[in-house]
C-alpha cells in the first residue's frame, strides 16, 4: 500500500482494533485532527513593522503558519522600500524557542537571578484570578499607591483599566528617552518631536543625534537626500559614527559640552542680528524680551564655550553665522538619548529648541514639522466610560517636584528605585510589568533591590526578561507580528499614511496581548467601564473597526486591512499660530512660565553632573548600537550572532597610556560600581573617554542565547532622586543615563 | 525489522505513552497501560510506575515539566526538532517536514499556532505509524528524519531531570528508539 493513500484518521478503528483500544491511543485523536489542506500553503501577508516607532512597511512571507523571511514594501514612506537589520531579523523574535509559551505562576518564594523560581504552567484564567484578587487585596488594604504599573500607555483598554484603577504610580521610559524634548516643544514650540523635514534642509546641524548610526531608515534617508541636494551636515559628538560619517564636518566634542556650543551659537545669532527677522517679528516672544534675552545670552562667548568644549571658537561662530544664513537650516533634538544624556540635558535642549526658532524653520520646508497625521478615535470617544475615579495617593518616584514631567504624564525610570528604597519604602505592594526589564533603568542594581521589597509582581513579556525572574506571574505576550492595528507614520508630516497591522502568524502558544489582559483585568475588577451601553463587553475588534469608520480608511478594520494602507497627502500649508502652553500662539524663546513654575525660563549653562577628577579621570560613555533595540534585541538570534556582547571601547593613544592591548580585559570603575569587560580599541572616540554598549549584560539565565553575556553599562551610572534633579535644574526630567566619570585599570 | 504483531503492537502503545507523556505536564491526564497489558520490559514498566506515582503529588511533576521543556527556567531540554537544528528557531525545516508527514496521512497537530515537530507529537504520529503496520521503510524514513535527533537531547533529559517521572521517560524513549535503531 502506498503511504500516500494512507490516512490515519479513516484508519482509525481498523489495525487489529488497535486504535480504538483504551489508554494511550486515544491521544492521538486529543492531539491532531484530520488534515485540512494536502499541501504546505503560502501566503505573502503586507503588514507594518513593530520595533521602533516608525512602524516601516514590511511584506512576510509565510508557510503554514511559520514566518520564511520579511522585507520592505516600496512607497511605504517611512522605510521606502527597505528594512533595517532589527527589522529584517524580526521573525526571530517570533520564532525565539525562549519566548513565554504560556502563563507561569512561582512556586519558590525565594526571588533573585541565582533562585530556580520553581514556574509551574498555569490557566490564562488562575493568572488574571490571582492577579484581580491580589490587586483588590492591596487596593482595599494599602490604597491605589501601593499598585505600580511600570509600563506605556499602550493599548487604548490598558489606558482605560488603570484609569478605572485609579493608578497613581504608573511609570515609563520616557525620561531615558524625549521627555525632556517633550516638554521643551510644549513650552518654546507647541509642537511634537520628530518630524524633521532633512531632505528639503541645507543646513543640518546635529549635537550628539546619531540616528544614521541607529539604522532609523527614515531619518537616514532624509539625511542621504540631504546631501544628495547639497546640504551642509554638521555633527557635534565626543564619537564617530556612521552619522558622522554622513556628515559634511565633523567636530569631536567634549562630553556634556554641547550646551556651551549652542548657547554661544545663539550668542552670534542673535548679537549680528542673524535669525530669520520676519518669522522671529512675527511668530515668537522675541520682542516682547528683547532685552532680556540679549543680556542673557551676551555672556555665552565663543571664547568660553570653546575652553569648555575643545571646539574652536571661530567654528563655532562661524557655524552660528552658517546655521543662520543657509536657509532653511534644521537642528534635530530628538531622539533619542541626547535629551536624556545628562544632566544638563533640559538646557541643551532648550537652547536647539531657540536656535530652530532663530533660524525660523518651524513647521516649515527644512525645518521641524508639526506632525500631520490622520486622527484615529480613541477607545474613550468611541464608548465614553463613566467618570475616572481621582488618582489619590503619593507619587512613588517623587515627580511631583517636577511639575513639568507632571504635566505630560510621562517616566520616571531615573527616580524610581530611590523613590521605593528610600522616600516611601514598602509602599508599593504589587507591580505589573509590562515589557520593562531592569537592564533599562539607570543604575539597576537599584532597581533589583527595589524589585525585591515587592510582595507581588507580574511581569508581561515577549521573552524572559530579569524582570520575569524576579515574578510571581508571568504572561506571555505576543509580538507585533502577531496582532492587528492601525499605525498611522507623521514623521513625513506632508504626506501622512495609515497602515493596517495584521497578523503574519496566529498567537504562538498561548500568547496574548495586553489588549486581551486589559480586558480581561477590567472585566474583574473595574466592569463598568469595560460595558458598551448594551451591556456587551467591549472588544479590540470592534475598535478597529469604529477607528478605521470613523477616520475614513474603510467601513471596517477588514476593508481597510485589504486596502493595506491609506495615504492622504496634502498641500503642505505653514503654520502661523503655536499653541504653545501659556496661550500666546506663539513660539516661546524666554519661556515665562519656566519662571512661574521655578525653572529657568531661559536655558543657562550647567556643567553635566560628574566630572573627571584624578580618582576619575575619563568621561565614561554609553550607546544604543545601531543593531539593536536598547536592550530588547539581544536574544534574537540573528542579531546576537552579529552583536552578542559588549566591550569597552578605549582610543588607542589612552590604550597605549594605560598598557592596555586589543582583548586584554579592563576595570572600569566609577563612584558606584565597576565593571570588567575585554578592551576593544578603537579611534572613533576621544582619548579622555571610555564608551559601553547598553543592552547586554542580562542576568536572567533564562535568556539562551543573551544570558550572562556582557556587562550591564547602568551598573557605572548612578541613578538620582527627583530632589536632585530639582538641585540641578534639570525640571525637563533628562535620566543622565550617561553621566558618569570612571577609572580604567588593565587586569 | 520488528518481530511480531505483538511486538509492533506493543511498541505503539510504548510510543503513545510517551508521545502523550512529553505533551501533558499533569500526571494525572497520563494513562498507563495495566499491568496486565504492559510490556514484560523494566525501563518502560518502571516509567508506568512513575507515571501512577507522581499522580499522587503531581505539582512537583508540573514544575519539573516546565523547567525542562517550557523555559522559562533555561527550557535545557526543548522538546522541538526545529531548536536542535544547526540554525536553532522554531517551526524551522524539521516543521514543515513534519507536517508534510502528517498530511501525507491524512492528519495534522489539532493545534496550529505551535510547532509541528514536538518530541510528543511526532512519538504519538509514530506510534500510529506502528499502529497501522506501515512498511518498515516508512518507519525507518520517519524514525531516521524525526525521531533520531531527540537521541541528545533525552540524553541530557538524563543528567537534568529532578523527578524520577522524567528520568524514567527519558530512559523510556532512549529504550525505545534504541530498540527502533537495533530493528
Amino acid at each position: 500500500m502506498s503511504i500516500t493513500r494512507r490516512n490515519l484518521f479513516q484508519m482509525t478503528g481498523g489495525a487489529a482494533g488497535l486504535l480504538t483500544a483504551p489508554g494511550p491511543f486515544l491521544a492521538f485523536d486529543q492531539f491532531f485532527r484530520p488534515a485540512s489542506a494536502q499541501a504546505a500553503t503560502i501566503n505573502v501577508i503586507k503588514t507594518a513593522c513593530g520595533i521602533c516607532s516608525p512602524n516601516c512597511g514590511i511584506e512576510a512571507t509565510v508557510k503554514d503558519g511559520a514566518l520564511q523571511l520579511l522585507k520592505g514594501i516600496d512607497g511605504d514612506n517611512h522605510g521606502e522600500g527597505h528594512l533595517c537589520g532589527k527589522g529584517a531579523a524580526g521573525g526571530e523574535f517570533l520564532l525565539d524557542s525562549d519566548r513565554l509559551k504560556y502563563p507561569m505562576k512561582r512556586t519558590n518564594p525565594r526571588k533573585g537571578f541565582d533562585e530556580d523560581p520553581g514556574w509551574v504552567r498555569i490557566s490564562w484564567t488562575e493568572a488574571l484570578d490571582t492577579i484581580a484578587d491580589r490587586f483588590r487585596f492591596y487596593m482595599e488594604q494599602n490604597g491605589r499607591e501601593s499598585l505600580l504599573f511600570c509600563t506605556l500607555p499602550g493599548h487604548d483598554f490598558w489606558s482605560r483599566f488603570m484609569n478605572a484603577l485609579g493608578v497613581v504610580n504608573r511609570i515609563d521610559h520616557i525620561d531615558v528617552c524625549f521627555l525632556t524634548d517633550n516638554i521643551i516643544q510644549r513650552y518654546t514650540t507647541g509642537g511634537k518631536q520628530w518630524t524633521n523635514d532633512f531632505e528639503n534642509s541645507k543646513y543640518i546641524l546635529l549635537f550628539g543625534w546619531d540616528q544614521v548610526a541607529k539604522n532609523k531608515i527614515v531619518y537616514a534617508n532624509g539625511i542621504v537626500k540631504a546631501r544628495a541636494n547639497g546640504a551642509k551636515v554638521v555633527r557635534f559628538a565626543p564619537t564617530y559614527t556612521a552619522t558622522s560619517k554622513m556628515s559634511t564636518e565633523y567636530h569631536n566634542i567634549r562630553p556634556g559640552s554641547d550646551l556651551a556650543v549652542a548657547l554661544a551659537m545663539i550668542n552670534v545669532i542673535i548679537s549680528e542680528n542673524l535669525y530669520d527677522r520676519d518669522f522671529v517679528g512675527q511668530y515668537t516672544n522675541f520682542g516682547q524680551y528683547e532685552s532680556e534675552i540679549r543680556t542673557h545670552f551676551a555672556q555665552y562667548t565663543p571664547q568660553w564655550a570653546s575652553e569648555l568644549s575643545d571646539v574652536p571658537a571661530a567654528d563655532i561662530a562661524r557655524i552660528a553665522r552658517e546655521f543662520a544664513t543657509t536657509r532653511p537650516a534644521i537642528a534635530p533634538a530628538h531622539k533619542k538619548t541626547l535629551c536624556a544624556n545628562y544632566m544638563n540635558a533640559t538646557q541643551l535642549v532648550h537652547a536647539i529648541s531657540i536656535l530652530n526658532i532663530l533660524a525660523g524653520t518651524i513647521d516649515r520646508p527644512g525645518g521641524r514639522y508639526f506632525a500631520r497625521g490622520i486622527p484615529l478615535a480613541g477607545a474613550d470617544a468611541i464608548w465614553p466610560p463613566p467618570p475616572y475615579p481621582q488618582k489619590l495617593g503619593r507619587r512613588v518616584d517623587g515627580r511631583n517636584l517636577l511639575p513639568l514631567a507632571e504635566e505630560v504624564n510621562q517616566g520616571m525610570f531615573s527616580t524610581l528605585a530611590d523613590g521605593m528604597l528610600r522616600r516611601y519604602p514598602g509602599m508599593i505592594k504589587a507591580a505589573f510589568w509590562n515589557n520593562y526589564t531592569i537592564l533599562g533603568f539607570p543604575f539597576p542594581r537599584h532597581m533589583e533591590e527595589a524589585m525585591r521589597t515587592v510582595e507581588f509582581s507580574v511581569a508581561m513579556d515577549v521573552i524572559p526578561t530579569d524582570t520575569t525572574s524576579m515574578a510571581d506571574i508571568v504572561l506571555p505576550s505576543t509580538t507585533y507580528l502577531e496582532g492587528s492595528g492601525i499605525v498611522v507614520r507623521n514623521y513625513r508630516a506632508t504626506s501622512p499614511q495609515a497602515a493596517a497591522r495584521q497578523p503574519v502568524s496566529a498567537p504562538m502558544f498561548e500568547t496574548r496581548s495586553i489588549a486581551f489582559v486589559a480586558l480581561e483585568l477590567g472585566k474583574r475588577l473595574t466592569p463598568d467601564y469595560f460595558k458598551k451601553p448594551d451591556g456587551a463587553w467591549l472588544n479590540p475588534g470592534e475598535l478597529l473597526d469604529e477607528q478605521a469608520r470613523r477616520a475614513n480608511l474603510g467601513e471596517n478594520f477588514a476593508e481597510f486591512r485589504a486596502k493595506g494602507r491609506v495615504d492622504r497627502p496634502a498641500p503642505f500649508v505653514p503654520r502661523t499660530s503655536f499653541p504653545t502652553v501659556g496661550g500666546s500662539n506663539k513660539c516661546q524663546i524666554l519661556v515665562p512660565q519656566f519662571a512661574e513654575k521655578g525653572a529657568e525660563p531661559l536655558p543657562k549653562w550647567h556643567p553635566k553632573r560628574d566630572q573627571p577628577s584624578a580618582e576619575y579621570p575619563y568621561y565614561y560613555l554609553t550607546f544604543i548600537p545601531g543593531i539593536h533595540k536598547r536592550n530588547s534585541t539581544q536574544n534574537n538570534a540573528f542579531l546576537n550572532e552579529i552583536m552578542p556582547t559588549n566591550a569597552a571601547i578605549i582610543n588607542p593613544a589612552l590604550a597605549a597610556k594605560l598598557g592596555i592591548i586589543e582583548g586584554q580585559m579592563v576595570r572600569l570603575r566609577s563612584r558606584v560600581g565597576q565593571l570588567e569587560l575585554p578592551a576593544h580599541l578603537s579611534q572613533t572616540l576621544r582619548p579622555d573617554c571610555v564608551q559601553v554598549a547598553h543592552g547586554f549584560g542580562h542576568r536572567s539565565r533564562l535568556l539562551t542565547k543573551a544570558g550572562l553575556k556582557g556587562v550591564r553599562d547602568g551598573d557605572l551610572v548612578p541613578d538620582a532622586s527627583a530632589e536632585d534633579f530639582v538641585a540641578a535644574a534639570n525640571y525637563g526630567g533628562s535620566s543622565c543615563i550617561m553621566d558618569a566619570v570612571v577609572n580604567i585599570e588593565p587586569l | 525489522m520488528i518481530g511480531s504483531m505483538d511486538d509492533r503492537h506493543n511498541l505503539a502503545r510504548q510510543a503513545a505513552l510517551l508521545g502523550q507523556a512529553f505533551l501533558t505536564a499533569d500526571p494525572r491526564r497520563l494513562t498507563p497501560p495495566s499491568t496486565e497489558s504492559a510490556a514484560p520490559d523494566p525501563v518502560f514498566a518502571a516509567l508506568c510506575d512513575e507515571i501512577l506515582l507522581a499522580q499522587g503529588a503531581p505539582e512537583t511533576a508540573e514544575i519539573e515539566y516546565t523547567r525542562l521543556f517550557l523555559s522559562p527556567g533555561g527550557a535545557p531540554c526543548l522538546p522541538w526538532q526545529s531548536a536542535h537544528d544547526p540554525e536553532p528557531r522554531l517551526m524551522g525545516p524539521a516543521h514543515h517536514s513534519a507536517l508534510e508527514w502528517y498530511r501525507r496521512f491524512g492528519a495534522e497537530p489539532a493545534v496550529s499556532n505551535e510547532p509541528a515537530d514536538h518530541i510528543g507529537l511526532l512519538l504519538l504520529f509514530f506510534a500510529q505509524l506502528l499502529g497501522n503496520e506501515e512498511e518498515p521503510k516508512v518507519l525507518q524514513d520517519f524514525r531516521e528524519q524525526h525521531l533520531d535527533w531527540s537521541v541528545a537531547v533525552l540524553d541530557k533529559m538524563k543528567q537534568e531531570a529532578r523527578h524520577p517521572l522524567h528520568l524514567a521517560l527519558a530512559r523510556a524513549t532512549l529504550g525505545l528508539l534504541g530498540r527502533l535503531a537495533a530493528a
